[in-house]
């Protein structure tokens, strides 16, 4: 038995079954190719240094305004809460990088504490870091620890420490030493440092929403709140932002993308400095997010194209 | 002890723990209480939170314990995954005995600061003393006075030099032989500043020993000009000992472990979220239903107000619109989602502490096979 068959037919059977084929593909890419693509994305600014003037980020303009309009004094120091560690360095450390250096520049003095355990190194090498790139920039300027910032290293407690710091008429009972042992009474900017009313502001850089609502809510006493300011990662940006608009927080780093306007204040502010991570990792970052709309639109051509291909046969 | 009795105790407690810390929250710092003025509720507090505190570092030992019993079961009995058992216990013993070293070594670097600490606290007493005991004197008095003074200052002027030595012998943490440039500095800050201190000890003995004595103002001058000459000591004496304990083996190990390990493993871990994020992004976010429409439609947005790319190469008013988006939509959700897991949250806390949850360890759970049911 010989079977005819239409040639044309078959001609469009093949066109179709080919489109199909490929609306197939589009729609279901394995996820290693989109790893691949994320990996380069990511990674290829990194390597050439590649820097792109960042997004306007006004809450992250608020957090430079209030630490601008700080003046240096005797009896007043910031808190800066480094309540991060290895997992979330990436956005965190950029953050913190950039606010110590503002408070450098300005001769702001400040403390460093945590209720992470595994931010004491962070605590301890960060200002350093920055000190010795303030000063290959301003030769005859110099920033000493114990007149310029103190570091109280890791403070167990979470919010009982917190709460126990806010209430104490004395700062030096409550933190008799600094991370190094050092007696409180015997650093130079700590003397004058007795309760939460000499505490001119409170930076806290987090990615753990816990942490950052214990200062919230327990740093504080009847007659005073210091203003918070606060560092979050790009996961917890929608419940920080929430406290942005209530004004409870009265600035806010969105993740590594306001650090990265953050450094591009500073660089308009002091054009001879040098740019840092935040402006690096923000770029690297972009490339990613552009992969990703990349990769959700091509998705979706996929599933547009699908449904037009079954409309068709049916 | 009977179970009825135990669960009685810990809800007794828990109940009397969950009311002081509700009442001192409440409360006033102070209150007039039953003709008593001027009562604090919240007087000890600070030593019931050290309290609590300690309780806490006992989840140490619970922690270690269980990790010991659950993944030394699975060596032993060589169950699938025991390769990752072997490496996570080997990986906490090895991190409890470099800490362990490290801690004692961190202990003893603190030792030269303390003694130096201890001097200040000795002449401030050495001081206070010959204030006091000179408002009523006699002759003998002053001697018996300067004479005890003077054997104390000895004292001092010999613990200062025994330290001096330590420096120039290179004994323990206040070791300068090994030192680069920069750090041999630290060292003669040490030498110097221990030397200034000799001579104002030295100072303070010669008062002591002058007749006429000079005057209790003029004493107390060069008792203070010694303290002060000490706590510069001390300070000069902490950053030596710092710097020669990050030159030792044990914390030299200590930062492999966790700035070399730790640190690039725990921001791996985390940043492998980036890729499933992307596939996740990729997968869900389809013209499946209108709301899925406008949730993809919304999230780009979001993306491009905040990376370089949308305002230089779609809308410089993407910023903008993006904050609009976070202010006017995402806030209000949030909340309402915050205030219902804060007042579930309230509600959950109050059953915790009228004990009214079932713990997964009572008899009322388990069966009395001692089996888990529902």
């Amino acid at each position: 038995m010989i079977v005819k068959t239409n040639p044309e037919s078959d001609i469009g059977n093949n066109a179709t079954s080919l489109f199909s084929r490929i609306v197939s593909a589009i729609e279901s890419i394995d996820r290693r190719i989109i790893f691949i693509f994320v990996a380069v994305s990511l990674s290829l600014p990194l390597v050439y240094d590649v820097s792109l003037a960042p997004a306007e980020m006004k809450t992250a303009t608020s957090f430079f305004n209030l630490v601008d309009a700080l003046t240096p004094r005797d009896d007043q120091i910031v808190l800066i809460a480094a309540d991060w560690g290895p997992s979330t360095k990436a956005e965190n450390q950029p953050q913190t990088t950039v606010a110590i250096e503002h408070l450098l520049r300005k001769r702001i003095r400040f403390a460093l504490v945590s209720n992470i355990a595994f931010a004491s190194p962070f605590l301890k090498n960060l200002p350093n870091e920055v000190v010795k790139r303030l000063q290959a920039e301003n030769p005859n300027e110099k920033w000493t620890y114990g007149k310029d910032w103190v570091n109280l290293g890791y403070r167990p407690g979470m919010s009982i420490m917190i709460q126990g710091l806010a209430k104490t008429s004395d700062f030096h009972a409550v933190i008799k030493t600094d991370a190094f042992g050092t007696s409180i009474g015997d650093i130079p900017m700590m003397k004058e440092i007795k309760t939460i009313k000499n505490i001119a502001l409170l930076m806290e850089f987090t990615g753990s929403t816990g942490v950052f609502n214990a200062w919230l809510q327990f740093f504080r006493i009847d007659d005073y709140i210091p203003p918070y300011v606060h560092g979050c990662t790009s996961v917890t940006i929608p419940e920080a932002y929430m406290y942005f608009v209530s004004k409870q927080i009265v600035g806010l780093f969105e993740g590594v993308a306001g650090a990265a306007w953050y450094e591009e204040l500073l660089s308009r502010k002091y054009p001879q400095r040098v740019h840092g991570d935040a402006l690096r990792f923000m770029t690297s970052l972009s490339f990613a997010h552009l992969v990703i709309i990349a990769f959700v639109l091509i998705g979706n051509i996929g599933t547009i194209a699908d449904r037009i291909c079954r409309c068709r046969m049916e | 002890m009977n179970q009825k009795f135990k669960n009685i105790l810990i809800a007794f407690f828990t109940f009397i723990g969950g009311l002081y810390f509700f009442l001192e929250f409440m409360l006033p710092k102070s209150i007039d209480i039953f003709g008593v003025t001027d009562f604090k509720f919240g007087h000890y507090h600070d030593d019931i939170s050290r309290g609590v505190q300690v309780i806490g570092i006992m989840a140490i030992g619970l922690g270690v314990i269980n990790i010991i019993r659950v993944h030394g079961d699975r060596v032993i009995k060589n169950k699938s995954g025991s390769t990752n058992s072997i490496a996570l216990i080997l990986g906490l013993f090895a991190m409890l005995v470099i800490e362990g070293i490290d801690l004692v070594q961190s202990e003893r670097r603190l030792q030269p600061r303390r003694q130096l600490d201890a001097i200040v606290l000795f002449v401030a007493k050495i001081d206070s003393e010959y204030k006091a005991e000179h408002e009523v004197v006699t002759a003998k008095t002053v001697t018996e006075i300067n004479d005890t003074a003077i054997r104390n200052i000895d004292a001092l002027v010999s613990a200062l030099n025994s330290l001096k030595e330590n420096v120039d012998t290179g004994s323990g943490y206040l070791n300068t032989k090994f030192q680069n440039e920069s750090d041999t500095k630290a060292g003669d800050v040490v030498v110097s500043t221990l030397s200034n201190a000799i001579v104002k000890g030295d100072a303070l003995k010669e008062a002591y020993l002058q007749d006429p004595p000079i005057s209790k103002e003029a004493m107390h001058v060069a008792s203070l000009e010694l303290i002060e000459a000490l706590k510069v000591s001390g300070n000069a004496v902490s950053e030596l000992t710092q710097i020669n304990h990050e030159k030792t083996f044990v914390k030299k190990i200590s930062h492999f472990f966790f700035e070399g390990l730790f640190v690039p493993l725990g921001a791996a871990m985390f940043s492998l979220l980036a890729f499933y994020i992307a596939t996740a992004a990729y997968r869900s976010f389809r013209f499946r239903s209108m709301e899925a429409v406008v949730m993809m439609v919304l999230a780009i947005i979001v993306m491009l107000g905040q990376i370089p790319h949308g305002p230089l190469y779609v809308s410089p008013y993407l910023p903008n619109i993006r904050d609009w988006l976070l202010k006017y939509l995402n806030t209000p959700a949030f909340r309402a989602i915050f205030f219902g897991s804060a007042i579930a949250g309230l509600a959950m806390a109050v059953r915790m502490w009228l004990s009214l949850e079932k713990s997964p360890l009572s008899n009322e759970y388990q069966g009395d096979d001692g089996d888990c049911e529902n």
